[in-house]
């Protein structure tokens, strides 16, 4: 399994983008990307207000591909702090 | 399935206790049963703020002379508050005035942009109706972010090496404050071209506040830089000198680079790419005019935004409003708004076409 989380978004605007295979995730990670695909966020949520980060989370396994956007105030903090800016 | 409906947070109709029981009843249908917990997240966070501001103004020296002042001149009055680096709003009241430069440096440049509103466009604070400025700092741990969360201000810390504290450009403090007034004015939706426009018209006052504020003309450049104050080492090691460059948005030192023509709006881009289009046609109406952004450029795009805009605007609306408050200070005035417009490859025909429309 692979996992892109791609953040957009935040008063800054730049995109910020991190990727992790499964055995590259720690204990914490695997719980909150588990939790998040069993309990997905309702469609077209987003944060109240202006300037809220917004995810992207796209998990490849043998299944398939699975995509959901997950707005600042769903998204596990455990995941939110995956994304890095490339300077 | 109920029939209430939670259609904003502000409104204590319903009450908590419900809507807890709401929130956690197993026979209400899943999407309703998230909407109650949205709203019970909601209204918990509303009572915490205001029990926040109650402690505040029992802990500030001056609370009684703010509530009075309050109460007969709706003079707006300041919050703060602590997160101490969890995700928890508003967090911990701070006594008024405060102590620690980080809380008072926020303090006064608050109270500023509510003077700018005050003394440059005739508005009471965010709603003209001199509501409460409330303001968070210290939210989560290293959060590379500041934004308005609908009610008030949030600050992050940024991790040192690419941003640092995000409250430490005056323009941002303005940046986040406009939301709000857009919130209570024209509600720009946050998506396509509106949400561009939101956003634009954030960066044009928070720019033109931070102008006021160091008292730069137009023609200075660095004025219409976003987020110069927020740059950490390692973005300033890169050559990048702040977020966005109003007047060059596609320039190389921009850590967030931006199109600076129509010709080049993005659909699909995020609604802090596109604003660079309408920023530059800002910049670029303030600098046609020359003199001080605050003087003149500001007031005409706050009567286009208060003239009864669209929440679904889309820059040619935005334009043609523009255009028709600059005639109504004067056709030079005018003429320097479509000029403004030209420049960024939206045309909006002659003024008096502009204000027919």
């Amino acid at each position: 399994m692979r996992v892109r989380i791609e953040r957009r978004g935040g008063l800054a605007g730049r995109p910020a983008v991190g990727e992790r295979e499964d055995h590259e995730l720690t204990g914490a990670e695997q719980a909150a990307l588990k939790e998040l695909l069993a309990k997905p966020p309702p469609p077209q949520t987003a944060a109240a207000g202006a300037d809220r980060f917004h995810y992207k989370v796209t998990v490849e396994d043998d299944k398939g591909t699975n995509v959901l956007d997950v707005p600042e105030h769903l998204m596990p903090q455990a995941l939110a702090a995956i994304p890095k800016i490339d300077l | 399935m109920t029939n209430i409906t939670l259609k904003c947070g502000c409104c204590f109709i319903i009450p908590l206790s419900v809507l807890r029981e709401l929130a956690q009843a197993e026979k209400i249908e899943t999407a309703d049963r998230t909407t109650y917990q949205r709203g019970y997240a909601v209204t918990q966070k509303l009572r915490l703020v205001r029990e926040g501001h109650r402690q505040a103004s029992l802990a500030g020296r001056q609370s009684g002379l703010a509530r009075l002042a309050t109460a007969v001149a709706k003079v707006p009055v300041e919050h703060l508050f602590d997160c101490k680096h969890t995700t928890t709003l508003p967090g911990t009241a701070v006594p008024m005035p405060p102590h620690d430069p980080a809380f008072k440096a926020v303090s006064d440049t608050t109270e500023k942009v509510a003077e700018f509103y005050k003394t440059v466009l005739g508005r009471n604070s965010v709603d003209n109706q001199g509501m409460d400025l409330v303001s968070s700092l210290n939210y989560d741990r290293n959060y590379p972010n500041a934004f308005w969360d609908g009610q008030q201000m949030v600050y992050g810390n940024g991790d040192n090496k690419i941003f640092i504290d995000f409250w430490r450009s005056p323009d941002v403090i303005g940046h986040e404050l406009t939301h709000g007034v857009t919130q209570h004015e024209s509600g720009l939706i946050y998506e396509g071209q509106s949400g561009a426009l939101n956003e634009s018209i954030s960066d044009c006052f928070g720019a033109a506040f931070a102008q006021w504020l160091a008292k730069k003309p137009a023609s200075d450049a660095s004025g219409w830089l976003i987020g110069a104050g927020i740059m950490g080492p390692q973005a300033k090691a890169k050559g990048f000198t702040c977020l966005r460059d109003m007047v060059n948005p596609g320039a190389a030192h921009c850590l967030s680079r931006q199109p600076a023509s129509y010709k080049d709006f993005d659909p699909t881009g995020d609604v802090h790419d596109n604003s660079g289009i309408p920023n530059r046609a800002f910049a670029a109406f303030a600098q046609n005019l020359g003199g001080n952004t605050y003087d003149m450029a500001i007031k005409v795009w706050y009567d286009a935004c208060m003239s009864g805009l669209s929440s679904r605007a889309t820059f040619a609306d935005f334009a043609k409003a523009t255009v028709a408050a600059a005639q109504k200070k004067s056709p030079a005035v005018a003429t320097a708004a479509t000029d403004a417009w030209h420049a960024v490859d939206l045309p909006v025909g002659s003024p008096d076409t502009a204000l027919a429309a």
